[in-house]
């Protein structure tokens, strides 16, 4: 009898976090398909519609005065990231490559530097980089937006990739040298391939905290290169001001999106990611 | 291609692993690295190869200077230990691969791919990937992947370590009869003393980054410089006494403690050497074992009577372990010897086939 | 001459990943370091003139530093060991290898993958006194209302919504340790007839130490520096009840625009993190 007692206690507090945790997401989805009364009213019950997403993306016209106009901001964040993590990509891998194959001395110790830039409280950069960049004429500029995102993704991408690189075995790129692959080839052709999807999550992840940065973007951006995440913010006030809660959380929604396609393919490699390789399966 | 290689040193941080290395490696010779684990013969593999570069020294091959060259443009191949197989590449595009590098057109690429495939077996698994592939096949495909290339030069790098303990013996023979058929230049590092002897024709014994001999394989069985050289070329090793040289009636003696050799045959090799401290060498293959005393003893061979200790089969060979009184000796017997464990028994060896090697120096003085 | 490019080929790829690093990384350091140590404001209310330590003798002199400092210190802490038990909790739970395990899982990593600000949002509504969720279900538990419009829950209200995004990745981490412990040690505690509690004590708590420090050391110092639930959930109200000493670092240098002051809290921070990264390093030596 008392090891059903364990089991079903076990079952229920499973339940109970799952449920814990998939709630208020989906309570969010939900009341973004639902109509502003439906809303106030919290009714279980609704006729779902897309309203709130009309009403999010849409600019402004004389007849809905209301419209957000959020499309451009989502896009600003889809070009920043997509930009930022592409340069960080490009000069990160071979960076990495050098790190770990070619032989420089105290690789490590470069490498660790890499890292401790991750720990930085990004508050800290804020200031002298508002200041930097206002001297720099590049505040509220994609272009500025774009290196300073630089500065998240890079250091991440060769602390990552160094890692993984350093994990193929030597032999394999040996045997290359050998056989006369030339150093880009052997990265390319020989490293990338061997560490494929650790590669891809890697670049997936450096992608996701710019999508997801608030700090950076709200210190360097005023008017024109608004990021979804600061756009999002500005429809709160303090607490206690009024909420279209609608369009709030159809803005939640599709900015959290990209995640379904990142859980999914990620799952094996998620945890070395996220804790930057401290942690090995 | 001749080999020179000329005062080569080499440091790993504080450790020195390659110490003033000299070697002159004849053209088309099956040169053996030989040495226990540590003795710097990867590291030399690979300077030879160029993935490492030497602290001091230079390489040159055919007397030109390739110290600095890339590995590329050297005209070598190596095959690794733990086979060095592109995981996301077929079999056949292994093999390919230095070929492919090198630009060549795909017929020629085809054929000489299906070439070396079929010479070592391994045509049928030319679609598979290697992943999946024993540790006997892997190495076929690393070999291919290596005369594929043509090289002048051939490394291998303890290629048999991570291979099947009876693949291993197969595989033995077939580099000896792929070396007869090459014609290359051949330089193999291996710890295993049975691989050396059977494959190689010079031996260069390495100990600690150190060259302590390098001459012929026979002749470094026959005449060892110095103790490691003498002990670990052979197998079962060598049985090694610590023993004196003293003179007794006019004779010289040489005193174990538990048993004594008299050494008047080789009174003129032994006549310095009186008093010092030293150790006798025996070869298990050169004692005979007999369960009957023997007939014959004299001033040419030494009897010892002793007890078994264990015996331990190895193959169609037999180890017996023996103890006169209480030093311990190996028997190396060519077949399948079964004794019982505490019987008596006699031994006999040739007193000319004993090594002497300073205590201190570890010296061959014979 | 080509001898010598090769040489140097490793350093050369290496000059654009350093020069990124250096200039928007090192320097900005370096300058708030500079700044902290001048009066400076961006409106120009007082001229830029050096003063030392001032900033932070007149920091130290202020109540409002020292209850950001105390929000900064029960943030940290309290999420912390939140999240680390019920992290070990989930990774307790769901150690199995079904596939509803693995789906639960996927459910249950998702709130971390999510931008902080987002996750503010959600729980800004999750709060919402009239229709949130929380505000309906507590008091039909006969729970105590938790609300970031009260001053005497604001924190924890944060607390809360915080351990719901980053749990997940203490759970990960704790998972990892846990399927890396060889499942042998456990078949001969069977075996030996070990009751439950005691190979929890004696088998997974011991490997999983070092995950326990990294996580630790993960979160910990993320949460020094957590800006974004604050500014899209409270702005650092009600009062002064969630205003921690990155907010109101951000509070000073845009608000106020005095860039010194600001600068200084920056580098306080900086330096309690380091002090927190470093005791506990040498706390979980002691144990090895």
């Amino acid at each position: 009898m008392e090891i059903k007692l364990g089991k079903i206690l076990r079952y229920i507090l499973m339940i109970i976090f799952v449920g814990a945790m998939a709630f208020p997401v989906i309570w969010v989805v939900i009341t973004s398909f639902k109509m502003p009364e439906d809303i106030y009213a919290n009714s279980v019950i609704f006729q779902p519609t897309l309203r709130n997403f009309i009403e999010l993306l849409f600019p402004a016209t004389p007849e809905n005065p209301w419209r957000k106009n959020f499309a451009p901001n989502y896009l600003n964040s889809l070009i920043v990231s997509v930009v930022s993590t592409s340069i960080a990509a490009l000069i990160g891998t071979p960076t990495a490559y050098s790190l770990s194959r070619l032989g420089v001395r105290g690789a490590k110790n470069v490498g660790l530097l890499f890292l401790s830039f991750r720990f930085l409280p990004a508050i800290i950069v804020m200031v002298p980089l508002f200041l930097l960049f206002q001297a720099l004429r590049l505040l509220d500029t994609y272009l500025g937006v774009i290196i300073a995102y630089l500065l998240i993704a890079l250091p991440y991408i060769v602390w990552m990739l160094e890692g993984f690189f350093d994990e193929i075995p030597r032999e394999l790129t040996d045997a290359a040298l050998i056989d006369g692959y030339s150093h880009m080839q052997i990265l390319f052709r020989i490293l990338l391939p061997a560490a494929k999807t650790a590669f891809a999550v890697t670049i997936l992840i450096a992608f996701l905290f710019c999508w997801n940065d608030l700090v950076i973007a709200l210190t360097l951006t005023r008017k024109f290169v608004v990021t979804a995440p600061v756009r999002a913010t500005e429809f709160f006030g303090a607490w206690g001001v009024p909420i279209e809660w609608g369009t709030v959380t159809a803005a939640a929604f599709i900015l959290s999106f990209p995640l379904f396609f990142v859980v999914i393919f990620l799952q094996k490699y998620l945890v070395r990611a996220l804790t930057f390789g401290v942690v090995r399966r | 291609m001749g080999i020179t290689i000329s005062h080569v040193g080499k440091k790993y941080g504080a450790r020195k692993v390659l110490d003033d290395i000299t070697l002159d490696i004849g053209s088309e010779s099956f040169t053996c690295l030989f040495g226990p684990p540590g003795a710097g013969k990867s590291t030399l593999l690979r300077i030879l190869a160029g993935i490492e570069r030497p602290d001091e020294g230079k390489i040159y091959f055919d007397g030109e200077d390739v110290t600095d060259l890339a590995p590329r443009k050297r005209n070598v191949a190596m095959v690794f230990q733990n086979f060095a197989l592109y995981p996301h590449l077929k079999v056949y595009d292994n093999i390919a691969s230095p070929l492919k590098v090198a630009k060549k057109p795909k017929e020629e690429i085809d054929k000489k791919v299906r070439e070396v495939a079929g010479f070592l077996r391994i045509a049928h698994l030319l679609d598979r990937s290697p992943v999946y592939l024993s540790g006997g096949e892997k190495q076929r495909v690393a070999i291919a992947r290596a005369l594929a290339k043509s090289p002048k030069i051939y490394l291998f790098d303890e290629p048999l370590t991570n291979v099947d303990a009876k693949i291993r013996l197969t595989m033995r023979t077939e580099l000896k009869i792929m070396q007869r058929k090459l014609k290359q230049t051949i330089i193999y590092a291996t710890p295993d003393p049975v691989e050396v002897l059977t494959v190689g024709d010079r031996v260069a014994v390495m100990d600690q980054g150190v060259v302590h001999q390098y001459s012929p394989v026979k002749e470094a069985y026959e005449h060892p410089v110095d103790l490691l050289t003498g002990s670990y070329l052979g197998y079962p090793a060598m049985n090694l006494v610590d023993c004196s040289l003293v003179e007794k009636d006019d004779k010289p003696i040489l005193d174990a403690g538990t048993f004594t050799v008299d050494m008047t045959l080789m009174k003129e090799q032994v006549k310095q050497f009186s008093h010092e401290e030293l150790i006798m060498g025996l070869r298990p293959e050169h004692i005979e074992i007999s369960l009957r005393p023997p007939k014959e003893e004299g001033v040419t061979t030494r009897v010892l009577k002793g007890k078994v200790f264990t015996s331990e089969v190895v193959g169609s060979d037999t180890i017996v372990y023996v103890k006169v009184n209480d030093t311990m000796l190996r028997v190396f017997v060519p077949s399948v010897y079964r004794v019982e464990e505490n019987k008596s028994i006699w031994l006999s060896f040739h007193v000319n086939k004993l090594y002497l090697f300073e205590k201190k120096t570890g010296r061959n003085i014979m | 001459m080509k001898m010598k490019v090769s040489k140097l080929y490793p350093y050369l790829i290496l000059i654009p990943s350093l020069g990124i690093l250096l200039g928007v990384g090192i320097y900005p350091i370096s300058y708030a370091i500079y700044m902290s140590l001048h009066q400076y404001s961006l409106i120009g209310i007082k001229p830029f003139m050096f003063i030392g330590g001032q900033n932070y003798v007149e920091l130290f002199g202020e109540p409002l530093f020292w209850k950001s400092l105390q929000v900064t210190l029960l943030f940290v802490f309290g999420a912390l060991v939140a999240e680390l038990v019920f992290g070990l909790v989930l990774a307790l739970l769901f150690r199995g290898e079904s596939r509803v395990i693995g789906v639960s899982r996927a459910i249950i990593t998702y709130p971390m993958l999510m931008a902080p600000a987002i996750v503010g949002m959600v729980w800004r509504f999750l709060y919402h006194p009239i229709f949130g969720p929380i505000s309906l279900i507590l008091p039909a538990l006969n729970l105590p209302q938790i609300s970031p419009g009260d001053s005497s829950t604001a924190l924890l209200s944060l607390v809360i919504a915080d351990v719901w995004q980053w749990t997940p990745l203490i759970f990960l981490i704790f998972l990892s340790g846990i399927l890396a412990i060889p499942p042998e040690l456990y078949e001969a505690a069977e075996i030996d007839g070990m009751p439950e509690w005691h190979k929890f004590r004696y088998i997974t708590m011991p490997n999983l130490r070092v995950f326990v420090g990294m996580a630790a050391l993960l979160r910990g110092t993320a949460l020094f520096s957590e800006f974004d639930k604050i500014f899209v959930i409270t702005r650092g109200g009600p009062g002064t009840s969630t205003m921690n000493l990155v907010y109101r670092s951000y509070e000073t240098a845009f608000g106020y625009y005095s860039i010194g002051e600001a600068a200084a809290l920056c580098i306080i921070v900086l330096i309690m993190v380091n002090v927190f990264v470093t005791a506990f390093l040498r706390f979980m030596g002691r144990f090895r």
